[in-house]
């Protein structure tokens, strides 16, 4: 099998509110100084494909990301904790709220590759815009699982765990598929080993060109939301004191 | 005129989500002057149908098939998407629930568009018919501000974002909807497993009692388990404690988890990132501890007590059982 990881190159979410700014004029993040990570629903997908991968042999983990140059980054993080292949589809724009042209050209990329499986993030850590992975089974054609946190072998079938509301539902498939991946505690990320990771800055990193096709959302303004703060440390000098003067400070809120 | 459709996926009674699904409709629809539909989906759509003319619909397009009795994607999604090409909506709402998430992306794509998911609030343009929604962007970092000009409008709006519908008779007229085919479930469902939460639902609780990264293991969840109990409030969860293993992810608060609204939300060994803090921020008073004066969750906090838990919650406790 054959399956292809979705993994988009962003802003590391992790970045403190107060260090968040924006491109002076413009309805975009600065990103000076700031760390560039892998989204992290995909490092969660990524670890479902190579879990999977070692249930299943002959399968094939192939990394994709759209973007620039740049972003073959994240294709060496993958390669790092040993994906098959890393292919970039080059895209310089751009793109926010821009799902359906991604999509587009992940659904090209899945062609090309001869994928039977496509894993995507449920939702991007940037502009979260939370739907490529659901757009691009149309786009293909293919039934989507969303929510997925695991998935297993299965007498010639493959074994979904996806998560709902209250709960969790297991489902039966085929390929060709699209899963959709959420975190949970069985996909938290592997960690590569260093001597990997230097064998990763060396391996080819695979081009596949895809023209981008449709429009993006139009974004009106970005703004960096206002907050007051005003947070009141509750005095004392043990956890006793501490405690007694948060109740009483409840009660005087009238919240208890 | 112009219509608004309101998704609902609910059987038997509406649900708080079709609520509030059908709240926000009403106020899109009387901005924009247009008019408030609902489509149902189902085995048996009557009850849904009357109820929600009861809040207000007054076009109800029902698609009724055996097929339908209990939802999965594929089915309500082509059931939705002959109700849209019938009315012709200019806006279709859904809320950040499973099914919301799942179909609207991909309802959208069908009608040629491309679906806003997680939105706060609207502003409607009569004269235009433009409406710019607000939709949280960065982990609530940034907040975003798009226009959907040409119609439909598919939207998913963030769940407890919006006040439920409150009951208004109107006569409504239901129109039955027969899609062309109903594509039979791709995935076979092997086992679903509904969590039942014990005691109060997390979403409807007074008071929520939040566990992170800081608690170090699941033994002192006990604590928060017995917190909550004592104070008659639910457990939550970061999403680090989640993929710990430490609880069930159905705990997890935060964007991608649970919105939740209570009186009371004790943060405990939580930093406070905006992932986490968008599931709470509608709380009335947000208590953090913290052993880190600077944890940006002291920036989002009303009441701050900088300490070990493990210092703090057992005298907590101990006062909190006094008094009840
Ligand atoms: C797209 C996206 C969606 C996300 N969705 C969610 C979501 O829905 N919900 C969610 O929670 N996160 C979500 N996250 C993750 C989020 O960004 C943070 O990584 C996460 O919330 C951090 O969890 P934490 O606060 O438990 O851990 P940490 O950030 O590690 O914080 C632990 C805190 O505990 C304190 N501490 C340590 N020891 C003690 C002690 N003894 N007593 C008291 N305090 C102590 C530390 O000072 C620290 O502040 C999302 C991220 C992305 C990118
Ligand atoms: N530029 C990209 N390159 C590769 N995968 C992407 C890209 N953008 C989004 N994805 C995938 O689609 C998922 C959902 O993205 P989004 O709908 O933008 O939130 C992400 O978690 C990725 O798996």
């Amino acid at each position: 099998m054959q399956i292809m990881v979705c993994l988009k190159q962003i802003l590391d979410p992790e970045l403190p509110p107060r260090e968040f700014r924006l491109e002076e004029g413009e309805m975009t993040p600065a990103t000076e100084g700031v760390h560039l990570v892998m989204s992290p629903f995909d490092q969660n997908g990524l670890e479902v494909g190579l879990q999977l991968r070692e249930k299943m042999p002959g399968t094939t983990v192939t990394a994709v990301t759209v973007g620039p140059e740049g972003a073959g980054d994240v294709l060496r993080k993958a390669l790092a904790v040993k994906a098959d292949r890393a292919v970039r589809v080059p895209l310089e724009q751009d793109c926010k709220l821009s799902g359906n042209i991604i999509a587009g050209m992940l659904a090209g990329a899945a062609r090309e590759l001869g994928a039977d499986m496509v894993i995507c993030g449920r939702q991007a850590g940037d502009w979260d815009g939370g739907q490529i992975g659901l757009i691009l089974a149309e786009e293909l054609g293919w039934p989507v699982a969303n929510l997925v946190t695991g998935i297993e072998p299965g007498s010639g079938k493959l074994v979904l765990k996806c998560e709902l509301d209250e709960g969790y539902e297991v489902l039966e498939g085929n390929t060709p598929l699209v899963a959709v991946v959420t975190n949970h505690e069985t996909n938290v990320p592997r960690i590569a080993k260093v001597k990997d990771t230097m064998a990763a800055m060396r391996k080819k990193l695979e081009l596949i060109d895809i023209d981008p096709q449709g429009n993006s959302l139009e974004l009106a303004s970005l703004e960096i939301p206002v907050k007051e703060v005003n947070c009141e440390i509750v005095p004392g000098e043990d956890g006793v004191e501490k405690a007694d003067n948060l109740i009483k400070r409840l009660s005087e809120l009238k919240v208890l | 005129m112009s219509l608004v459709l309101t998704c609902l996926m609910d059987q038997g009674v509406l649900s708080r989500d079709s609520l509030e699904i059908i709240g926000a409709g009403k106020s899109i629809a009387s901005e924009l002057g247009a008019e408030l539909a609902a489509a149902v989906i189902g085995a048996e759509t009557g009850a849904i149908c009357e109820a929600a003319g009861e809040y207000g619909a007054s076009k109800i397009y029902s698609v009724q098939d055996a097929a339908l009795e209990n939802y999965y994607c594929e089915g309500y999604l082509a059931a939705l998407e002959a109700v849209c090409r019938e009315c012709q909506p200019a806006v279709v709402l859904f809320v950040t629930n499973a099914q919301g998430r799942g179909m609207a992306p991909r309802l959208a794509r069908r009608l040629g568009k491309t679906a806003l998911v997680d939105c706060l609030s609207f502003d409607a343009d009569k004269e235009t018919g433009r409406i710019v929604f607000t939709k949280p962007v960065f982990g609530g970092k940034a907040m975003a501000q798009v226009a959907m000009s040409d119609a439909p409008a598919v939207v998913v709006l963030r769940r407890r974002s919006f006040e439920p519908a409150q009951p208004e008779q109107v006569t409504a007229e239901t129109i039955q909807v027969k899609p062309s085919a109903i594509p039979p479930n791709p995935f076979k469902l092997i086992e679903r497993v509904e969590e039942q939460q014990e005691g109060v639902r997390l979403e409807d609780a007074r008071v929520v009692v939040s566990g992170g990264q800081g608690l170090g293991g699941p033994e002192h969840f006990a604590l928060l388990e017995e917190l909550a109990g004592l104070m008659g409030g639910a457990v939550g969860a970061s999403r680090v404690a989640v993929d710990s293993g430490w609880v069930s992810s159905s705990k997890q608060v935060g964007q991608t988890g649970k919105i939740v609204a209570p009186d009371i939300y004790l943060a405990v060994g939580i930093s406070g990132a905006c992932q986490h803090m968008a599931g709470c921020s509608g709380s009335k008073v947000i208590v953090a501890i913290n052993t880190d004066p600077e944890a940006p969750v002291f920036g989002s906090a009303r009441l701050g007590v900088v300490g070990d838990f493990k210092d703090i919650l057992p005298p907590l406790i101990n006062r909190v059982k006094e008094m009840t």
